[in-house]
């Protein structure tokens, strides 16, 4: 339209809103006018004045649908009608406050879940990482799928080979774990950082939150600096910023705080308290036997991953033939959110589906109540239509409600979310910065508000639609008792229908998922991780320089809590069960060369004597390590009973000598075979492993403390750490827990699944059953004189009853059908999150069906039972 | 909101405009005139008049004033504005060529 006749009708618009008042009466007048000139006419042209009264009346039919329809033109009336259309809903709702309370409640609980869940799937799945253009980070790792590590930590002479060889990163940096003991200003702690090499910090685009971060200089000649986390920063140094350019004790050894991160800096792990530069020498950078390396690299612009894949693996293919120790080593390419992710995306994807079903299964509860009640509202909306409402006025009433309703439910979900934000907490991964910790803000506001309203209209829009039609359709006459048309009874029951069939989907899930916790936790694990106590000694080079000094260390220690009362058993090992995936050695067996395909390679263990006794592995042959075994003793080692099996599957491995990768080689006798034991965690096999005592190897340091106690064994920490000052004051005793405790962490995410999921089933299965009951409530009331005929004619109660019963069933049956056809289809789309259990279990189909089936038929039982009720004489007579 | 087809509408409101193009007038005198300029062929209902004046105020074609009538109480005048009258023009060169054809192909069946 020009712009010309918008000055001109703005304005008019305008008027209309602000002096309705006055259009009215305008609107009045003018057809008061009009009737009278009629009545002239009609005088003028000969009939007398009632005649010509009446004339003009009946000419002027339908006064108040043409006034409607100019009110229409005028094109106002939107905003009216939404204002009436509110001030009825508010009415209507305070009316029926059963109604009001439920659907209310339902609402905000459905919302407000969708949206905490939201909030996780948001900042872990769908949020930038706060670096640099963080889509182009990537993480290389070395593929060693033949000896069964296809992602393992790159060693430095791969390292230096890829950064020098590669035509698709603009940066490769290189980080190591490390750890020290922080002494001289404060109580001895023991932290963990990284070494990271000179560009690391630039590489992610970080900026230290004072001070600086180290120069390439610095890297080289290995200067004492150090940047520390915020965290330390704060409970260390409260925040002074005169610690820059103070020096700080590590490990002995006087080093300076050049800078201090930014308390939202994550990189991968949580606890890293410092960064100090790694520092590669020259011969660190050929060495391509030790893998420990992480590393990092930025795409160069314009390439993709796919060319960078390609480019890395011609690149290792290069170096495989070059080397040695590259023989079947490629590179592989993880993209850095990946990385961060790990595999939560398949859990929370479904626990988002979950949840997004229950509302789905509340919302057509919600339907089919509203179209239950519109069959009571249609001599309202008769009336309605009579007087000039169409259709459209009749849906946008109905639309209304249903958008009202559902808004208010989602501003009371709001007062949900934060709750559920914190359950939620543990599932986003460790890995992930601080900063994408799902929060209330304005984003997820405005997430909750347009699922309020798309849920508003989800199950208003069937309801309104059906009864609009059926108004329009019926005439004011015909009185009372406007029973449901069969179109509607059938949108009634093709929502239950659907609601039992999602119900039982979320069912089948969520037992699937018990089933998974179940084979986890019976599993054997080849230890007893009960009455554990666990703690860390790590020893620094400077003030145990020695084995010799070290072993002391470990001997005093373990002499004094051997003394405990309450204690049956201490040692020390270097990884515990359940530590790491890793951590291996390679080996070769005397007088046998290993097969082509052997990688040689089995997970190493060094321990005190009693390790494997206090941890409780079983003892197939031989004997233990013990105190004799120490340096100066003949050299021995433990096997577990895969080693044994893989290389003496005939005959006994007692006798036979190993040697394990080292500066010197030294051939071990093995004099003991234990059972295997799940060093990797739940869902890892079991490996070959060996066993050696700490005193003879130089490999590992054996700074895993662990207490068998008799009670409880967190109990014993005092007395440990007690002990420990006694030996040594300034040692510091670090990650005091319990080895359930261990276990419990590593299937801490899958436990809250599954409880979230079996909420979700449950709530589900709640409300498929108020669905049934409601539908056949309904059917008994409104089918009550035909019943109540069928009894005088003769049909018993029970015949009743088995009529109400059957049509539930029927409609349960139907539902299921349907749900496990969709089961079938579905979970195997979880397959990621199951262990042990397949997909499509029956025993859990099974089971989850019957579960369904006993409560619809609980759900059935009201309604029928009120149908048997039902006496005849009174209802015959209520015509 | 209810509408007659549109090709009614729009020629009713070609009618009203062309009527009210000649002088002001209120709604009662606009059906009046146009049922005698048509020789009583045309004849608007009651019930149709209104609204169509009403929109065609809204569309900013007509403007509405409030005057004393033959009768000596007031009554809804309405005129023909500027943006009106050029609508209008088109509508009526639309008018006759759509008219032109439609007599064309009709008297071509008589052969």
């Amino acid at each position: 339209m020009p712009l010309s006749n918008w000055i001109l009708i703005v304005p008019l618009r305008f008027r209309s809103l602000l002096r309705r008042a006055q259009v009215e009466r305008d609107l009045d007048d003018e057809f008061r006018f009009h009737l009278e000139m009629k009545e002239r006419y009609e005088i003028a042209h000969g009939r007398s004045v009632p005649e010509a009264r009446l004339a003009a009346m009946r000419a002027m039919d339908g006064l108040e649908q043409h006034k409607e329809k100019c009110r229409d033109m005028r094109r106002v009336n939107f905003i009216e009608h939404l204002l009436q259309d509110l001030r009825y809903t508010l009415r209507m709702m305070a009316k029926s406050p059963a109604f009001t309370l439920i659907a209310l409640v339902t609402l905000a609980l459905g919302i407000g879940a969708n949206t905490a869940i939201f909030s996780t799937v948001d900042s872990v799945l769908m949020r930038a990482l706060p670096f640099d253009d963080p889509e182009r980070l990537v993480m290389v790792w070395e593929d060693n799928s033949r000896a069964g590590y296809p992602k393992n930590t790159p060693a430095p002479g791969n390292f230096a080979d890829w950064t020098a060889r590669n035509r698709v990163f603009s940066e490769m940096e290189a980080t190591r774990g490390t750890r020290a003991n922080l002494t001289g200003d404060g109580t001895p702690e023991f932290v963990f950082g990284r070494m990271v090499t000179a560009s690391f910090f630039p590489v992610l685009g970080v900026q230290p939150l004072i001070g600086r971060t180290f120069s390439v200089e610095e890297d080289r000649t290995n200067a004492p600096v150090v940047v520390i986390s915020y965290a330390l920063w704060h409970r260390r140094y409260l925040n002074d910023k005169a610690v820059i350019g103070n020096p700080i004790v590590m490990d002995g050894a006087k080093v300076t705080i050049i800078g201090v991160m930014p308390r939202e800096f994550v990189f991968r792990q949580r606890d890293a308290d410092f960064w100090r530069p790694i520092a590669f020498t020259a011969a660190d950078l050929t060495q391509r036997g030790n893998h420990f390396l992480n590393v990092i690299a930025r795409l160069r612009p314009g390439v993709t991953i796919e060319q960078a894949r390609k480019d890395m693996s011609a690149v290792a293919a290069a170096m495989s033939k070059e080397y040695r120790e590259n023989e079947h080593v490629g590179a592989t390419i993880v993209p850095l959110r990946e990385e961060l992710v790990g595999n939560t995306r398949p859990g929370l994807l479904v626990l988002i589906t979950a949840s997004g079903s229950v509302l789905l299964i509340a919302c057509a509860n919600l339907a089919s109540l509203l179209l239950a009640r519109g069959m009571v509202r249609q001599r309202e909306m008769a009336v309605r239509a009579a007087v000039g409402a169409g259709r459209g006025r009749l849906l946008r009433q109905m639309i209304t409600e249903g958008l009202a309703l559902a808004t208010v439910g989602g501003v009371l979900g709001i007062a949900v979310v934060p709750a559920g934000i914190r359950i939620m907490a543990r599932l986003v991964p460790e890995s992930m910065p601080p900063t994408a910790e799902p929060a209330l803000d304005a984003r997820l506001l405005g997430f909750a508000l347009a699922l309020s309203l798309v849920t508003g209209l989800l199950f208003s829009i069937l309801p309104a639609w059906q009864v609009a039609r059926d108004s329009l359709q019926k005439n004011l006459s015909q009185g009372g008792r406007a029973g449901m048309s069969a179109r509607t009874r059938r949108l009634r029951d093709a929502l239950v229908v659907t609601e039992i069939a999602l119900a039982l989907v979320l069912l089948v899930a969520a037992g699937l998922m018990v089933r998974t916790m179940a084979k986890l936790q019976n599993m054997e694990l080849g230890f007893r991780a009960d009455h554990l106590l666990v703690a860390r000694t790590a020893l620094s080079q400077d003030r145990y320089p020695s084995a010799a000094a070290r072993t002391s260390f470990t001997d005093r220690v373990l002499d004094g809590i051997r003394a405990l009362p309450g204690v049956k058993a201490a040692a020390y090992g270097s990884t515990l069960p359940f530590q790491s995936g890793g951590n291996t050695a390679g080996y070769r067996i005397e007088g046998r060369t290993l097969e082509p395909n052997d990688p040689g390679d089995a997970l190493y263990r060094a321990g005190s004597d009693g390790y494997l006794t206090t941890l409780g592995v079983q003892l197939l042959e031989g004997r233990v390590l013990d105190r004799k075994d120490r340096a100066g003793a003949a050299p021995v080692v433990v096997v577990n009973e895969s080693f044994a099996r893989r290389y003496w599957p005939a005959e006994s491995a007692l006798g036979h000598r190993i040697t394990v990768d080292q500066p010197d080689v030294v051939w071990r006798t093995i004099v003991g075979v234990v059972a295997d034991v799940r060093e990797r965690g739940y869902l890892l096999d079991a490996r070959p492993a060996i066993y050696a005592p700490v005193a003879q190897q130089s490999l590992w340091h054996a700074s895993e403390l662990i207490v068998r106690a008799q009670g409880d064994p967190l109990s014993l920490a005092p007395a440990v750490r007690r002990i420990v000052g006694n030996v040594d004051p300034e040692q510091p005793v670090a990650a005091v827990r319990t080895m359930e405790g261990i276990l419990d962490l590593a299937v801490a995410d899958r436990r809250q699944q599954m409880a979230l999921l079996g909420t979700f089933a449950g709530l589900a299965l709640l409300l498929a059953s108020l669905g049934i009951y409601g539908v056949l409530s309904y059917l008994v009331t409104q089918r009550s004189r035909e019943i109540g005929l069928r009894m005088a004619l003769g049909a018993s109660a029970s015949n009743v009853v088995r009529m109400v019963m059957r049509r539930g069933m029927l409609l349960t049956a139907t539902g299921l059908a349907i749900g496990l056809g969709a089961s079938w289809a579905l979970t195997r789309l979880m397959k990621k999150l199951l262990y042990g259990v397949a997909a499509t279990d029956s025993a859990t189909l099974g089971g989850v069906s019957v579960l369904v089936a006993v409560v619809a038929l609980l759900a059935c039982c009201m309604p029928a039972r009120r149908a048997s009720r039902i006496d005849p004489i009174l209802v015959l007579r209520e015509e | 909101m209810s509408r007659p087809s549109d090709l009614l509408q729009g020629t009713l409101d070609l009618l009203l405009l062309k009527i009210l193009a000649l002088e002001p007038l209120h709604g009662w005198a606009v059906s009046q005139r146009l049922k005698q300029v048509s020789g009583d062929v045309l004849q608007v209902s009651d019930g149709s008049l209104y609204p169509a004046l009403h929109k065609l105020e809204q569309e900013g074609w007509i403007a509405a004033e409030w005057k004393t009538s033959e009768l000596g109480r007031r009554a809804r005048f309405y005129s023909l504005t500027t943006v009106g009258r050029r609508h209008m023009e088109k509508e009526a060169a639309n008018w006759d060529r759509l008219s032109s054809a439609i007599s064309h192909v009709v008297r071509l069946t008589e052969i």
